[in-house]
């Protein structure tokens, strides 16, 4: 009896122990020790003066059940909110400056990870068991798109990029990706392809289309050479019905070509060899590409040819077409080509039989071609790759890593498949668009953000919804013929190389519109991109300017600022005071050849705009171009006033500069 | 009821026991030294029962119980996997149909469980091999023979296995008397008597107790096999590959 | 006045004397009082053969699954007052519990390590009793009552299994019940009754919810009662 007594005695003491290891355990936790370290940290600074409060040792979290969030992480990082703990030591430190409300939203619509945990692990949710894990900062900004669907975030400037490149570069002919309207197509239309092109061309485009033109969109859809060679025959199969007569280049005409090529500013989107602008292809080598007369029916109308295409349409005379012409193909040919190669590929080339143009056929839907391209002969292709709704949730045991040694998140994978797309394993066919590190990253980001959380709609941003462009009539009809919105924006739509055209007819007075219409010249002195001599008729001219000083308008705007007669001498000499001494525009702008280089000359200025405009953009240069250069100095109505009547008395440039 | 004679009053007191065939088998033991529930009883339980709460405790300040992510229709984990103690069947599962190992096996282990108090055989002592011999030999190698085939031919190689081997051990003891090598492994060692509960070792176990054994040993090994030796597809793999 | 004097006249007082109605435990009479009079245990003998406080001779395999039983209750009450048979709530919850919930964590692994136990308790006192012939008449259906307490003991479990709302609980259920459904005729009736609908969703989770903490306890609680009654009426632990 005794032994059982002191067994019982042991195990009532052992079993007393045991649970009260638990209370202790509790009493230990992981988050009082950071509150009890913080709470140290914050009397520390408070003797160096610094209002840091100390905490009561207790669970802290952020609440709020329309976002679905219950985040403790503030039971720990607990300076996030105090803007004196910027440089303090994690998990003090203060959140960066941000326009959300960090109390309400909380931590993990945008960080990830596990907001309900209270230990380190646990929070930042890189366990077996919880499939979402905090994003690495270099994704942050895949969170902003969450809320801010479809749209350009400035302040998210990776995610933005990563949609623009989603755009440009065509992903939504192969997949559905919520939020990016599908540009299709992205790419030309095929059909009398085998008109335009020369064989070799051709072949080592589909090879490469990089090694062609850098700045192509058209990614490497990697094909075997037999491969190329079998889509080669089936697309040179695809004629054009009424091709030009063989196109004899004129040596005499070269000369004139040339001029009309300057004239017509061409390189302000053709670049050549990588010099010019960049909202055409680069014509250094189009020689070695296309057939000459081709070339000629192309440039007499585009659109004829290729309706999406944002060449304007010059009113060239046939006879400077043909100068054109004869110019390019003399200037651009291709050094990397030779005929032998050529022939060389004659002879491989499989010939245009009924099978091998089926199976030519087969290898262009195979591919998903269809997804840039259009085909007559090929209806339409519903999209080739997966639908994209939800990527940025997706479950990373759904992921086919292949046999790759990489890390087991969704960002790596997303990275290498957009890098290597075809890695993962065989019978893959996604082509490889060759993106930089960078854009990769990116892309990444904007796929990420496609998550399937839910918002609820008071948190998502509504966005600035361009109102539609409805441009009918004959002045619709001038805008598409010149692609005026290649360069220019209407309403927020389209180009952004050139000035917006919104209210154009409160800014600039008709007459000087017509003028420049007619006879183009750069504002500023250093511009390689400038308005093209389009060739308009005096009744385009005069429909256009109509146009613009009915419709695109500023109520807000008077045309004149001062009666009739102009400003008084007194106030422009006020107003020259101060342009040179108080704000210093010279540094910027030039007047008579004198001054900086980065605004426009402002010489005949007031031959040019409104004294009305010029008022209200100085008042604020940004109302009217968010992206201006030009300082908002908050100059009084007194001033701007002064300045306005000194800038429209300026005389207009000596003819002599005057292009 | 019973009936005392005393009627040699010189020797010792002889009692002649009437039973009825009916009457459930029960001696009335000799008087044996009781003792006070309370402390000796009860001590003893709760002695037992803070043991128990001790390694409860322990095991559960070191090891949490499992917690898995948010249950997903749309995703099944391979393999999908029921409770240990049904892995038995989930095992069988993968050998029988689904009506056999589900339902079938299931419902006549509970059946067989439950009617075993009321079989006569259930209740001999004897050890297997005491009696009706031959009859007995017959009978169950050709049992055993029988549920081998049966076995092989669905492949049920996990419970084909033991079963051969009770079967064998089963068997094997048959013709000995307590001679030689074997038979002192089985009738005299104190494995076999600490093994079996048995005083005489393995060949004092009666028939029922060999199916018993059967059973659990079927039990525990396919439960195992389910749970440790199973993984995507219920495929065979090693417990560390899990 | 010392603790002693103290404690006599507590003891001494009407109120203790009308719940203790026996006083110390300094004879055999007293002793036996405090097990015949005590609800808790009566269920035992007054006195027992000595033979029997061995350990060899129960392993002490059914007190321990009682026990057990008595510990899951207890465990099982407390959790009860965390736990919400929603969907998504039914998961949060246990997050709130490994997080938050003082001492939760270990509520928890309590309650489900000691399940595992129970299961593995009752199967071995199952076999204990079969070897020892214990279920030989008159008990024989005392062993009746053990094989349905075994089957509730697992059907405690499993119901128990899907409260988390994990996927090991989600598809350790699926194949559970997959495998009733397998049953003829009523196989696919009775999985519909058993998940109040086609899938595994929130009827299922109440049910199971019901099920684990209402009827399966009573039925396990009476069925106990029943046992242990008959564990006194047909003879102890005494050998036949």
């Amino acid at each position: 009896m005794r032994r059982i007594s002191l067994l019982f005695c042991l195990s009532s003491l052992a079993l007393l122990l045991v649970y009260a290891v638990t209370p202790v355990r509790d009493y230990l936790a992981e988050w009082r020790r950071y509150q009890k370290a913080f709470n140290r940290f914050a009397e520390e600074k408070f003797r160096q003066n610094i209002p840091v409060r100390t905490t009561p040792l207790t669970i802290r979290q952020v609440w709020n059940p329309a976002l679905d969030v219950v985040d403790r992480c503030v039971t720990c990082h607990l300076g996030v909110e105090n803007r004196f703990l910027r440089d303090a030591p994690q998990p003090f430190r203060s959140h960066p400056v941000t326009p959300h409300r960090l109390g309400e939203i909380g931590c993990t619509v945008c960080h990830r990870g596990q907001g309900a945990a209270t230990t380190v692990r646990g929070a930042h949710g890189r366990l077996k068991w919880w499939e979402d894990p905090m994003l690495p900062s270099q994704y942050l900004q895949a969170s902003c798109g969450q809320c801010h669907p479809g749209e350009a975030v400035p302040e998210a400037r990776i995610l933005s990029a990563g949609r623009e490149t989603i755009r440009k570069a065509g992903c939504t002919g192969c997949h559905k990706i919520t939020g990016v309207t599908p540009v299709r197509p992205i790419g030309p239309d095929l059909d009398g392809l085998g008109s335009k092109v020369r064989p070799l061309w051709l072949f080592r485009w589909l090879k490469n289309p990089k090694e062609y033109l850098e700045r192509t969109s058209m990614p490497n859809v990697m094909l075997a050479d037999e491969e190329a060679r079998l889509l080669t025959t089936f697309l040179l199969s695809q004629k054009a019905p009424a091709t030009g007569n063989a196109f004899v280049a004129d040596a005499a005409a070269v000369e004139l070509g040339q001029q009309r090529y300057r004239e017509a500013r061409c390189i302000s989107c053709h670049a050549q060899g990588g010099r010019g602008g960049s909202s055409g292809p680069d014509l250094g080598r189009v020689g070695g590409k296309v057939r000459l007369e081709w070339l000629e029916s192309w440039l007499r109308d585009p659109k004829a040819l290729f309706p999406q295409t944002r060449m304007p349409q010059f009113s060239f005379p046939a006879k400077d077409i043909r100068a054109i012409v004869s110019y390019i193909a003399s200037e651009f040919s291709d050094s990397t080509v030779d005929a032998q190669q050529e022939q060389e590929l004659e002879r491989l080339l499989p010939a245009a039989t009924r099978d091998n143009l089926a199976a030519g056929k087969k290898l262009y839907q195979r591919l998903g071609c269809g997804g840039c391209h259009r085909l007559k002969q090929i209806e339409e292709q519903a999209e080739l790759g997966p639908d994209l709704a939800g990527i940025g949730s997706k479950d990373v045991d759904r992921l086919d890593f292949g046999n790759l040694r990489i890390e087991r998140n969704l960002w790596s994978w997303l990275f290498t498949k957009i890098k290597t797309p075809r890695v993962f394993g065989k019978n893959l066919k996604m082509p490889d668009f060759q993106f930089s590190d960078e854009q990769a990253r990116e892309l990444v980001v904007a796929l990420l953000s496609l998550s399937d959380k839910k918002i609820p709609a008071r948190y998502v941003s509504a966005g600035q919804q361009p109102v539609p462009l409805r441009t009918q009539g004959d002045f619709g009809k001038i805008l598409r013929k010149y692609e005026c919105l290649t360069c220019h924006s209407l309403s927020g739509e389209s180009g952004r190389l050139a000035p917006d055209l919104s209210v154009i007819g409160s800014q600039a007075k008709p007459l000087w519109i017509a003028a420049y219409f007619r006879l183009p010249y750069s504002m500023r002195p250093i511009m390689t991109e400038r308005m093209p001599l389009l060739g308009m008729s005096d009744q385009e001219i005069q429909t256009t300017v109509r146009y613009f000083e009915t419709v695109l308008l500023e109520d807000s705007i008077a045309h004149e600022l001062f009666p009739l007669g102009g400003p008084e001498l007194q106030e422009a000499a006020r107003g020259k005071e101060l342009y040179f001494n108080k704000y210093g525009c010279q540094a910027c702008h030039q007047v008579n050849l004198a001054g900086g280089y980065v605004g426009p000359a402002l010489d005949g200025l007031g031959g040019r705009l409104f004294s009305g405009y010029v008022f209200a953009y100085l008042k604020n240069p940004q109302r009217f171009k968010p992206a201006v250069l030009e300082p908002n100095y908050a100059i009084d109505d007194s001033d701007a006033r002064a300045l306005t009547a000194y800038l429209v008395s300026l005389p207009p440039p000596r003819a002599k500069e005057q292009r | 009821m019973h009936v005392e004679s005393g009627s040699q009053g010189a020797t010792l007191p002889q009692r002649v026991a009437l039973l009825h065939r009916q009457l459930p088998a029960r001696l009335e033991a000799p008087e044996e030294k009781l003792v006070m529930t309370f402390p000796h009883l009860i001590v003893r339980e709760v002695i037992a029962m803070e043991i128990l709460l001790i390694v409860l405790g322990l095991v559960s300040l070191f090891y949490d119980a499992p917690l898995e992510s948010l249950a997903n229709p749309n995703k099944t984990p391979n393999p999908a996997k029921a409770p240990w103690y049904f892995l038995g069947l989930q095992e069988l599962l993968h050998y029988f149909p689904p009506v056999v190992a589900g339902v079938l096996i299931p419902a006549l282990v509970v059946i067989a469980l439950i009617i075993i108090p009321y079989f006569r055989v259930n209740f001999e002592r004897d050890s297997l091999w005491s009696q009706r011999r031959p009859a007995r030999l017959y009978g169950l190698s050709g049992g055993v023979l029988l549920l081998i085939l049966f076995l092989a031919w669905f492949r049920v190689w996990a419970a084909l296995a033991p079963t051969a081997l009770i079967g064998l051990l089963m068997i094997s003891i048959f013709p000995s008397r307590e001679r030689g090598l074997w038979g002192f492994l089985i009738h005299r060692t104190a494995w076999a008597r600490f093994f079996t509960g048995v005083h005489a070792g393995l060949a004092g176990l009666s028939l029922a107790a060999w199916i018993m054994s059967w059973f659990i040993t079927l039990a525990v090994i396919l439960t195992v096999v389910g749970t440790l030796f199973r993984g995507p597809g219920w495929s065979f793999v090693w417990p560390w590959q899990l | 006045m010392n603790v002693l004097e103290l404690k006599e006249r507590v003891v001494a007082t009407p109120v203790w004397r009308s719940i203790f109605r026996h006083r110390y435990l300094d004879s055999n009479r007293n002793r036996a009082l405090t097990v015949f009079s005590n609800v808790f245990l009566h269920i035992h003998p007054v006195k027992v053969p000595e033979k029997s406080l061995r350990l060899r001779h129960t392993m002490c395999l059914g007190g321990l699954s009682f026990a057990l039983f008595l510990a899951l209750t207890v465990t099982g009450v407390l959790l009860m007052f965390y736990y919400r048979p929603a969907i998504p709530q039914a998961y949060r919850d246990m997050k709130e519990l490994e997080f938050v919930v003082t001492s939760g964590a270990l509520l928890r692994n309590l309650h489900r390590w000691a399940a595992h136990a129970m299961v593995l308790f009752v199967f071995l006192h199952m076999a204990r009793v079969f070897y020892s012939g214990a279920y030989r008449p008159p008990r024989e259906f005392n062993w009746v009552v053990g094989v349905l307490l075994l089957i509730l003991s697992l059907l405690l479990s499993y119901t128990g299994y899907l409260l988390p709302w994990d996927q090991l609980a989600f598809w350790a259920i699926t194949v559970g019940t997959n495998m009733a459904e397998a049953a003829p005729l009523i196989g696919p009736k009775f999985k519909f009754l058993l998940l109040g609908g086609n899938v595994i969703g929130e009827n299922a989770l109440v049910r199971f919810y019901v099920l684990h903490c209402v009827v399966l306890p009573l039925a396990a609680a009476v069925l106990l009662a029943v046992h242990f009654w008959r564990v006194r009426k047909d003879g102890g632990v005494r050998p036949l």
